[in-house]
């Protein structure tokens, strides 16, 4: 097994330029309205893992110099991204983020969504006004995949009748599609070359799945740190493990588990009950060896590139994101 | 003489037509439960008020084209996502008479639906690189977005002075309406004089449309009992912020205690009425009407000249 670096130590190469950002994305959201200008700076003191900035970074190192076109992708992705999950907090009704209040734990819904349109049309004003046109082409596919994503599986959770290859189109559409759309943007600022824009997208996407089932086994407590099991669980949100385990299962064992999911997903001894079942079943091995393989195949992409410090940050990047602790 | 909004919007008849069939298709997708709550939302839409500054300030310059349409639906969907984004945050029960989307899909459904609408127009210009046409929408979020904040900020205090007043609805209801005249405008004419000539007009008669709707609330030229409209938005109306700044202390606090409380409404609406707050409110309204009227005078005339004129004066004339 590869070993795992710290996040610090992957940022190495790009420390400079992470600072940088972070100097452009705070004076890209600076306002006059002080409500305002408060929870902006409330949001950025909860700045988290950075991850999508990272990608765009590194993927524009492999093909070139940082310029101003990878720092207006970074900042409009990491906007982009942080006013979703201001809305996501809303739609899931979740009062903590990143470990502390979340928007509309401390300022209610009403504020948390005008915040979250205000950054998503301040994100489209930053490429517009500077001509990123291309930029924004590369995103609004994504855009687009994300939503759609969101609705399908909010369809399909309402049934918990899913199978393995809707679950992979959702999280492909809501996790994976901005990752290989930061991947690809970043890339694209340092090379006009198509195929290579193609190739670091479609590395982007098998990162953003495997990054999606990590977050699944949390769940289940494979490593007993990081979050509280059975959170997805009581979500009602439909994880690969328990989908592995629910097709596998017996029909009346299936019917047992989908009616606690649905009807007693409150109750931690019921919330403790499917937890068992999956481990039994082997759902986690299963997802693990999914993850593995999607990992390989980023590996595979990645190792088309020639050696340099941006490649080996990406792939420290790429097992940090497999073998994460939180 | 007050025109009908069927002769204002005989210009653009076909247009719109088109538009309705158009904006049905915007909205579509594939997933089912999306297109059961856009259905809902097709159903209950209003009267395209915005549709109509954009067409007729398009025909003002040229021929409406693609883009024209391509800004028609960018304003409309934008539109249509702050509605149900607000229905969301203010747990509003009904709008325009049928179930508002929470009551029947819950908060939850309500956010990503209003996401997706937003999500949706700014692909339409995306797709087909109506870079510029988003700029003005986009720039349009933000201002609502800001204004909704000040006005929560303010409204907490009970206590705004004119000037941020208007600064509040110029960004939170005149915003949209600028923004639509100045895409119109954008689809047919390169000129930046134009554009923001027209967006200058969309300002002035979104705050114009303001005020009328708040002389509603105060039971001027309207069937409203303004005893049965909430104290607390008239707190936020031009008419209560100047009264505000005029009466004694004493009556101030005494007013905003009224508001807080949201009791004796017939105090504060008599000491409105006293201050002369409703004639001095009419007087800025029919300020703003000229201006907007001003500023299509310097523009030659032709059919949609005389419609959005129309316009002008059917907003401040309106008896609902």
């Amino acid at each position: 097994m590869t070993m795992t670096k710290s996040l610090n130590t992957i940022k190495h190469p790009i420390a400079d330029e992470l600072k940088i950002f972070e100097k452009r994305f705070e004076a890209a959201l600076e306002s006059e309205v002080s409500l305002l200008q408060k929870i902006n700076t409330y949001i950025f003191q909860q700045k988290g893992k950075q991850m999508r900035p990272m990608f765009v970074l590194l993927s524009a190192q492999l093909c070139g110099e940082v310029n101003e076109g990878t720092y207006h992708t970074a900042t409009f992705v990491e906007m982009l991204h942080t006013a979703t999950l201001i809305h996501d907090d809303v739609v899931d009704d979740a009062n903590e983020r990143r470990g502390v209040a979340s928007v509309n734990a401390l300022w209610k819904n009403k504020i948390a969504v005008t915040i979250g349109d205000l950054w998503i049309a301040q994100s489209l004003l930053i490429c517009l006004k500077n001509k990123r046109f291309q930029l924004l082409e590369i995103f609004s596919h994504a855009v687009k995949e994300i939503i759609e994503g969101e609705l399908l599986q909010s369809e399909k959770t309402r049934k918990l009748n899913i199978k393995e290859d809707i679950y992979f189109e959702i999280i492909r559409q809501k996790t994976a599609s901005l990752i290989a759309a930061s991947c690809a943007a970043g890339v694209a600022s340092t090379t006009g070359d198509e195929t290579i824009i193609e190739k670091v997208k479609l590395f982007g996407e098998k990162i953003g799945i495997a990054f999606q089932i990590r977050d699944d086994l949390f769940d289940f407590g494979t490593d007993d740190v990081g979050k509280p099991l059975g959170i997805d669980i009581k979500e009602k949100k439909m994880t690969l493990p328990l989908i592995y385990a629910l097709n596998n299962a017996s029909r009346s064992e299936r019917k047992r588990i989908i009616n606690i999911v649905k009807r007693h997903n409150d109750k931690p001894e019921k919330v403790n009950e499917v937890i068992e079942f999956v481990r039994a079943s082997g759902g986690l091995e299963y997802a693990e060896k999914a993850m593995l393989e999607y990992r390989a195949d980023a590996f595979e992409i990645l190792h088309t590139f020639p050696s340099s410090p941006a490649r080996e940050s990406l792939e420290d990047l790429v097992t940090f994101v497999t073998e994460r602790k939180k | 003489m007050v025109q009908s909004l069927k002769t204002i919007k005989r210009p653009i008849e076909i247009e719109l037509k088109s538009f309705e069939k158009r904006f049905r298709d915007d909205m579509r997708s594939n997933v089912p439960l999306l297109d059961k709550i856009t259905y809902y939302i097709v159903q209950r839409k209003g009267k395209q008020v915005r549709p109509m500054f954009v067409f007729l300030s398009a025909q003002l310059f040229g021929k409406i084209n693609d883009a024209t349409h391509h800004g028609a639906s960018l304003v409309e969907l934008l539109h249509t996502a702050t509605l149900v984004h607000d229905d969301v945050v203010d747990d509003s029960y009904e709008r325009r008479g049928l179930f508002s989307l929470n009551a029947i899909w819950k908060n939850k459904i309500a956010v990503i639906v209003g996401d997706y609408l937003l999500q949706k127009g700014f692909l339409i210009a995306l797709q087909n690189k109506r870079f510029q046409l988003l700029e003005i929408v986009a720039e349009a979020v933000k201002q609502m977005s800001e204004g909704e904040l000040l006005k929560i900020e303010r409204s907490r205090q009970y206590d705004i002075d004119e000037k941020k007043y208007f600064e509040i609805i110029r960004k939170k209801t005149a915003s949209l309406i600028a923004a639509a005249c100045a895409v119109g405008t954008a689809s047919t004419s390169e000129d930046e004089k134009d554009i923001e000539k027209m967006n200058a007009f969309g300002e002035k008669i979104g705050i114009a449309f303001q005020l009328r709707d708040e002389l509603f609330d105060f039971g001027i030229n309207s069937p409203r009992n303004p005893l049965g409209i909430d104290l607390k938005e008239k707190a936020m109306s031009l008419p209560f912020i100047y009264t505000l700044n005029r009466v004694s202390l004493a009556e101030k606090r005494k007013m905003i205690n009224h508001v807080r409380q949201g009791k004796k409404a017939n105090e504060v609406i008599a000491l409105v009425q006293a201050n002369g707050a409703l004639e001095y409110a009419q007087k800025i309204m029919i300020q703003y009407q000229k201006e907007a009227l001003a500023i299509l005078k310097t523009i030659p005339d032709s059919k949609a000249k005389e419609s959005l004129e129309d316009l002008v004066n059917f907003v401040i004339q309106r008896k609902k």
